[in-house]
Protein backbone atom coordinates (compact mmCIF):
# COMPACT_ATOMS: atom_id res chain seq x y z
CA UNK A 1 0.00 0.00 0.00
CA UNK A 2 1.16 3.50 -0.82
CA UNK A 3 1.19 6.45 1.56
CA UNK A 4 -2.49 7.25 2.21
CA UNK A 5 -3.89 10.26 0.37
CA UNK A 6 -4.92 13.40 2.26
CA UNK A 7 -8.51 12.12 2.36
CA UNK A 8 -7.53 8.63 3.48
CA UNK A 9 -5.11 9.72 6.19
CA UNK A 10 -6.45 9.34 9.70
CA UNK A 11 -4.79 9.47 13.12
CA UNK A 12 -1.94 9.44 13.93
CA UNK A 13 -1.28 11.27 10.67
CA UNK A 14 1.69 10.84 8.41
CA UNK A 15 4.76 9.38 10.08
CA UNK A 16 8.29 10.08 8.87
CA UNK A 17 9.50 6.52 9.45
CA UNK A 18 6.58 5.14 7.45
CA UNK A 19 7.25 7.50 4.56
CA UNK A 20 10.88 6.30 4.73
CA UNK A 21 9.69 2.67 4.52
CA UNK A 22 7.65 3.52 1.46
CA UNK A 23 10.63 5.33 -0.07
CA UNK A 24 12.88 2.26 0.21
CA UNK A 25 10.20 0.22 -1.56
CA UNK A 26 8.72 -1.38 1.53
CA UNK A 27 5.14 -0.85 2.46
CA UNK A 28 4.02 2.35 4.27
CA UNK A 29 2.28 0.14 6.81
CA UNK A 30 5.08 -2.43 7.14
CA UNK A 31 7.40 -2.71 10.14
CA UNK A 32 10.53 -2.78 7.99
CA UNK A 33 13.56 -1.67 10.05
CA UNK A 34 14.97 1.70 9.03
CA UNK A 35 18.35 3.07 10.12
CA UNK A 36 18.31 6.45 11.85
CA UNK A 37 18.62 9.29 11.17
CA UNK A 38 15.92 9.80 8.57
CA UNK A 39 16.35 13.00 6.63
CA UNK A 40 13.39 14.64 4.92
CA UNK A 41 15.95 16.11 2.53
CA UNK A 42 16.95 12.62 1.38
CA UNK A 43 13.36 11.38 1.27
CA UNK A 44 12.51 14.34 -0.98
CA UNK A 45 15.60 14.24 -3.21
CA UNK A 46 14.41 13.22 -6.68
CA UNK A 47 17.64 11.32 -7.32
CA UNK A 48 17.52 9.66 -3.90
CA UNK A 49 20.73 8.91 -1.96
CA UNK A 50 21.85 9.81 1.54
CA UNK A 51 23.60 13.16 1.06
CA UNK A 52 21.38 14.68 3.74
CA UNK A 53 22.90 12.37 6.35
CA UNK A 54 20.34 9.56 6.37
CA UNK A 55 21.14 6.13 7.75
CA UNK A 56 19.67 4.58 4.61
CA UNK A 57 20.36 5.42 1.00
CA UNK A 58 17.07 6.01 -0.79
CA UNK A 59 16.24 5.10 -4.37
CA UNK A 60 15.14 7.78 -6.81
CA UNK A 61 11.65 9.21 -6.33
CA UNK A 62 9.14 7.39 -8.54
CA UNK A 63 8.17 10.05 -11.04
CA UNK A 64 5.07 8.17 -12.17
CA UNK A 65 3.35 9.67 -9.12
CA UNK A 66 1.52 12.89 -10.02
CA UNK A 67 3.31 16.10 -9.10
CA UNK A 68 1.08 19.10 -8.55
CA UNK A 69 1.29 22.47 -6.83
CA UNK A 70 -2.18 21.66 -5.57
CA UNK A 71 -1.53 19.72 -2.37
CA UNK A 72 -4.46 17.32 -2.59
CA UNK A 73 -3.72 16.42 -6.22
CA UNK A 74 -0.01 16.02 -5.50
CA UNK A 75 1.42 12.54 -4.83
CA UNK A 76 5.16 13.13 -4.73
CA UNK A 77 7.83 15.62 -3.65
CA UNK A 78 8.95 18.19 -6.20
CA UNK A 79 12.55 18.01 -4.99
CA UNK A 80 12.80 21.70 -4.11
CA UNK A 81 12.59 23.84 -0.99
CA UNK A 82 10.56 24.24 1.10
CA UNK A 83 10.45 20.51 1.80
CA UNK A 84 7.08 19.38 3.08
CA UNK A 85 5.84 16.14 4.59
CA UNK A 86 2.50 16.86 2.92
CA UNK A 87 4.14 16.28 -0.46
CA UNK A 88 4.03 12.55 0.29
CA UNK A 89 0.26 12.16 0.54
CA UNK A 90 -0.59 9.30 -1.85
CA UNK A 91 3.05 8.56 -2.75
CA UNK A 92 3.78 5.06 -4.05
CA UNK A 93 7.40 3.99 -4.52
CA UNK A 94 6.52 0.91 -6.57
CA UNK A 95 3.90 2.53 -8.78
CA UNK A 96 3.98 1.23 -12.36
CA UNK A 97 0.99 3.13 -13.75
CA UNK A 98 0.02 6.76 -14.22
CA UNK A 99 -3.07 8.40 -12.78
CA UNK A 100 -5.85 9.08 -15.28
CA UNK A 101 -8.56 11.65 -14.55
CA UNK A 102 -11.59 11.50 -16.80
CA UNK A 103 -15.28 11.80 -17.54
CA UNK A 104 -16.93 8.73 -19.04
CA UNK A 105 -19.64 8.07 -21.57
CA UNK A 106 -20.67 4.72 -23.00
CA UNK A 107 -22.25 6.35 -26.04
CA UNK A 108 -20.09 9.06 -27.64
CA UNK A 109 -17.03 11.26 -27.35
CA UNK A 110 -19.19 14.39 -27.45
CA UNK A 111 -21.20 13.19 -24.46
CA UNK A 112 -18.00 12.37 -22.58
CA UNK A 113 -16.76 15.86 -23.42
CA UNK A 114 -19.94 17.40 -21.98
CA UNK A 115 -19.28 15.90 -18.54
CA UNK A 116 -17.25 17.35 -15.71
CA UNK A 117 -14.27 15.53 -14.22
CA UNK A 118 -15.30 12.46 -12.24
CA UNK A 119 -14.16 11.84 -8.67
CA UNK A 120 -13.14 8.34 -9.76
CA UNK A 121 -9.48 7.79 -10.61
CA UNK A 122 -8.25 5.24 -13.16
CA UNK A 123 -4.68 4.30 -14.04
CA UNK A 124 -2.92 3.66 -17.35
CA UNK A 125 0.30 1.90 -18.29
CA UNK A 126 1.47 4.41 -20.93
CA UNK A 127 4.68 6.37 -20.90
CA UNK A 128 3.03 9.80 -21.28
CA UNK A 129 1.03 11.78 -18.75
CA UNK A 130 -2.17 11.01 -20.66
CA UNK A 131 -3.03 7.65 -22.25
CA UNK A 132 -2.57 7.24 -26.00
CA UNK A 133 -3.38 4.53 -28.53
CA UNK A 134 -2.21 1.10 -27.37
CA UNK A 135 -2.04 2.01 -23.68
CA UNK A 136 -4.15 -0.01 -21.29
CA UNK A 137 -6.41 1.58 -18.71
CA UNK A 138 -7.00 -0.06 -15.31
CA UNK A 139 -9.42 0.76 -12.52
CA UNK A 140 -6.71 0.52 -9.85
CA UNK A 141 -2.98 1.22 -9.68
CA UNK A 142 -2.04 -2.43 -9.21
CA UNK A 143 -5.02 -4.68 -9.99
CA UNK A 144 -5.96 -6.37 -13.26
CA UNK A 145 -9.46 -4.97 -13.69
CA UNK A 146 -9.50 -2.85 -16.82
CA UNK A 147 -11.63 0.17 -17.67
CA UNK A 148 -14.95 -0.54 -19.28
CA UNK A 149 -15.36 0.14 -23.00
CA UNK A 150 -16.46 3.63 -23.99
CA UNK A 151 -15.33 7.21 -24.38
CA UNK A 152 -13.22 9.08 -21.86
CA UNK A 153 -12.66 12.83 -21.82
CA UNK A 154 -9.15 13.37 -20.40
CA UNK A 155 -8.17 15.81 -17.66
CA UNK A 156 -4.70 16.81 -16.51
CA UNK A 157 -4.18 14.88 -13.25
CA UNK A 158 -2.03 17.62 -11.75
CA UNK A 159 -4.58 20.41 -12.26
CA UNK A 160 -7.91 18.69 -12.85
CA UNK A 161 -8.36 20.87 -15.95
CA UNK A 162 -9.61 19.28 -19.15
CA UNK A 163 -7.03 18.47 -21.78
CA UNK A 164 -9.65 19.05 -24.47
CA UNK A 165 -9.23 15.53 -25.80
CA UNK A 166 -10.92 12.16 -25.50
CA UNK A 167 -9.88 8.54 -25.96
CA UNK A 168 -11.93 5.48 -26.78
CA UNK A 169 -11.28 2.33 -24.78
CA UNK A 170 -12.24 -1.05 -26.18
CA UNK A 171 -14.49 -3.22 -24.03
CA UNK A 172 -15.27 -6.92 -24.01
CA UNK A 173 -13.49 -9.70 -22.22
CA UNK A 174 -10.58 -10.35 -24.55
CA UNK A 175 -6.93 -9.55 -24.09
CA UNK A 176 -7.36 -6.13 -25.71
CA UNK A 177 -10.08 -5.07 -23.30
CA UNK A 178 -9.19 -1.77 -21.64
CA UNK A 179 -6.89 -0.70 -24.47
CA UNK A 180 -7.05 2.78 -26.01
CA UNK A 181 -8.00 2.38 -29.66
CA UNK A 182 -8.94 5.88 -30.78
CA UNK A 183 -8.62 9.51 -29.72
CA UNK A 184 -9.69 12.98 -30.76
CA UNK A 185 -10.39 16.56 -29.70
CA UNK A 186 -13.48 17.60 -27.77
CA UNK B 1 25.74 80.67 11.13
CA UNK B 2 26.32 80.90 7.38
CA UNK B 3 23.34 80.64 5.13
CA UNK B 4 22.85 79.85 1.47
CA UNK B 5 21.29 82.40 -0.69
CA UNK B 6 17.68 81.90 -1.60
CA UNK B 7 18.53 81.31 -5.28
CA UNK B 8 20.93 78.53 -4.22
CA UNK B 9 18.68 76.96 -1.65
CA UNK B 10 15.47 76.86 -3.67
CA UNK B 11 16.68 74.49 -6.40
CA UNK B 12 18.06 72.16 -3.73
CA UNK B 13 14.79 72.17 -1.84
CA UNK B 14 12.77 71.64 -5.00
CA UNK B 15 14.97 68.78 -6.07
CA UNK B 16 14.80 67.19 -2.61
CA UNK B 17 11.02 67.47 -2.71
CA UNK B 18 11.03 65.68 -6.06
CA UNK B 19 13.26 62.93 -4.61
CA UNK B 20 10.94 62.59 -1.63
CA UNK B 21 7.95 62.39 -3.95
CA UNK B 22 9.60 59.67 -6.04
CA UNK B 23 10.46 57.72 -2.87
CA UNK B 24 6.86 58.06 -1.73
CA UNK B 25 5.62 56.87 -5.14
CA UNK B 26 8.07 53.98 -5.00
CA UNK B 27 6.71 53.07 -1.59
CA UNK B 28 3.16 53.16 -2.93
CA UNK B 29 4.09 50.99 -5.92
CA UNK B 30 5.80 48.44 -3.66
CA UNK B 31 2.73 48.37 -1.44
CA UNK B 32 0.47 48.09 -4.48
CA UNK B 33 2.56 45.23 -5.92
CA UNK B 34 2.51 43.52 -2.54
CA UNK B 35 -1.25 44.01 -2.45
CA UNK B 36 -1.68 42.50 -5.93
CA UNK B 37 0.62 39.62 -4.99
CA UNK B 38 -1.36 39.06 -1.81
CA UNK B 39 -4.69 39.21 -3.58
CA UNK B 40 -3.46 36.82 -6.32
CA UNK B 41 -2.24 34.44 -3.63
CA UNK B 42 -5.61 34.70 -1.91
CA UNK B 43 -7.45 34.01 -5.18
CA UNK B 44 -5.26 31.00 -5.95
CA UNK B 45 -5.88 29.64 -2.49
CA UNK B 46 -9.61 30.31 -2.94
CA UNK B 47 -9.62 28.37 -6.23
CA UNK B 48 -7.77 25.51 -4.55
CA UNK B 49 -10.30 25.41 -1.72
CA UNK B 50 -13.27 25.54 -4.10
CA UNK B 51 -11.72 22.85 -6.29
CA UNK B 52 -11.23 20.60 -3.26
CA UNK B 53 -14.79 21.32 -2.15
CA UNK B 54 -16.02 20.42 -5.65
CA UNK B 55 -14.11 17.16 -5.50
CA UNK B 56 -15.55 16.39 -2.05
CA UNK B 57 -19.08 17.11 -3.33
CA UNK B 58 -18.52 14.69 -6.22
CA UNK B 59 -17.28 12.05 -3.80
CA UNK B 60 -20.45 12.55 -1.75
CA UNK B 61 -22.47 12.08 -4.96
CA UNK B 62 -20.61 8.85 -5.62
CA UNK B 63 -21.65 7.63 -2.17
CA UNK B 64 -25.26 8.03 -3.28
CA UNK B 65 -25.10 7.18 -6.98
CA UNK B 66 -21.94 5.09 -7.33
CA UNK B 67 -19.20 6.02 -9.79
CA UNK B 68 -20.63 8.56 -12.23
CA UNK B 69 -19.82 11.27 -14.77
CA UNK B 70 -22.02 14.36 -14.59
CA UNK B 71 -23.04 17.11 -17.03
CA UNK B 72 -23.07 20.22 -14.84
CA UNK B 73 -25.29 22.17 -17.28
CA UNK B 74 -28.12 19.66 -17.46
CA UNK B 75 -27.59 17.52 -14.35
CA UNK B 76 -27.54 14.41 -16.51
CA UNK B 77 -25.21 11.72 -15.31
CA UNK B 78 -23.95 8.35 -16.47
CA UNK B 79 -22.71 5.44 -14.43
CA UNK B 80 -19.16 4.23 -14.92
CA UNK B 81 -19.51 0.46 -14.96
CA UNK B 82 -16.75 -1.77 -13.65
CA UNK B 83 -15.22 -4.15 -16.14
CA UNK B 84 -14.89 -7.81 -15.17
CA UNK B 85 -11.55 -8.91 -13.77
CA UNK B 86 -9.10 -10.19 -16.36
CA UNK B 87 -7.72 -13.56 -15.34
CA UNK B 88 -4.09 -13.88 -16.37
Amino acid sequence: MAVPTYDEMGDPGMELVRVARERVGQDYTSSYGMTNPISLKDLSALAGGSAGGSGNSYPAVNLLNTQSSNFYRNRRPDGSDPLKMSEFFGYNQTLTRREMRFAYSSTSSSTACSYTISATIYWHDGSSTLPVGGDKVYTTYSGTTVATGGFYQLFDPSSGVTNGTWVEVIGGGGGFAGTVTDSGSC
Amino acid sequence: MSKLEEKELKPLQENQNKINQVITNLGFSVLQKHGIKKSRKKLFSEIEELDKEQQDLKKELEDSYGKISVNLQTGEYEEIPEQAEIVK
